[in-house]
């Protein structure tokens, strides 16, 4: 538990150095699924489909536009319904690919909280690009979970990030 | 950085994979998570279960507990019921015998009516 308070006061930190020195780069609307692991009590690891869920998210990036901060809110839809959010440091290798980390959870009706590694992949050249984002989380801690057991998930997102630093400046330079 | 990117993109691809392997897996009532389960229901052993059928489960078993309670104890005193079952068939036999002694004497007197008839 000290370990992912621990975890959870850096990423805030990070967040908070990150969001002084950058501004709002994109934002993203998608749905995502994909396989669930965990300890259903028998002892042994039980595989199923991940809920699908939509989500919505903000991307903060640097200036140097290397690195940033997206936030993420989630809403899991089926078969069972949940409320979460992500807050992923993310590095761009390039316009078209980037990896990111971070922390994730549910909070309503149940708390988990673990951590999210993956990578973005982004297809297109216009200010609208898709994207396709394998992910893989560990669940670790929550009232969610009926074990002590890690929860898993890997899942697969599919969506379109929008690049609102362009139509901003679009904006300012028509008003100019 | 190129292998970087190269490990990347293959993580991505097994990624990828994970929800065409997870096509037909778990069934309706099978849970992970607590919320996977209705209002009133925990997950137990991977399945929903209601709190309240626990709680009766717990009970049952108690109950089956006291009937093995009840029967040692039944054991325990069957000498106790056989000794009191041989006091009653003796009460019983001689109880018959009296009824046989009336029944005699019932005869007895009902045969002077017969002939004085």
């Amino acid at each position: 538990m000290k370990r992912s308070v621990a975890l959870a006061a850096a990423l805030v930190s990070l967040a908070t150095s990150t969001a002084a020195s950058a501004q709002v780069m994109g934002a993203d609307i998608g749905a995502a699924s994909g396989m669930e692991a965990g300890d259903d009590g028998t002892g042994t690891t039980a595989f199923r489909r991940a809920r699908t869920r939509l989500r919505a998210s903000v991307l903060w990036q640097t200036e140097e536009g290397n690195s940033g901060m997206s936030a993420i809110a989630f809403v899991e839809i089926e078969p069972h319904t949940s409320f979460g959010n992500e807050i992923r440091y993310t590095y761009a290798f390039s316009r078209r690919m980037e990896a990111f980390g971070g922390a994730t959870g549910t909070w309503v009706p149940h708390i988990l909280i673990g951590g999210v590694a993956g990578a973005t992949f982004l297809f297109g050249k216009s200010d609208m690009r898709l994207f396709v984002e394998p992910s893989i989380s560990a669940l670790p801690f929550g009232t969610d979970l009926p074990t002590s057991g890690v929860l898993m998930w890997g899942l697969l997102s599919l969506g379109v990030r929008g690049d609102i630093s362009s139509l901003v400046a679009e904006k300012n330079g028509e008003e100019k | 950085m190129r292998y970087a990117r190269a490990a990347l993109v293959a993580v991505a691809v097994g990624l990828s994979l994970l929800p065409l392997l997870s096509v037909g897996c778990g069934t309706g009532n099978s849970c992970l998570r607590l919320s996977d389960c209705a209002n009133g229901m925990t997950c137990q052993a991977g399945t929903c279960a209601s709190t309240a059928a626990s709680a009766d489960a717990d009970t049952t078993e108690g109950s089956v507990g006291n009937a093995a309670d009840a029967n040692a104890q039944a054991q325990d005193s069957t000498p106790v019921d056989a000794a009191t079952t041989k006091d009653a068939g003796e009460t019983d036999a001689e109880s018959a015998k009296e009824n046989d002694a009336d029944t005699e004497t019932e005869a007895d007197s009902a045969a002077p009516e017969a002939d004085a008839g």
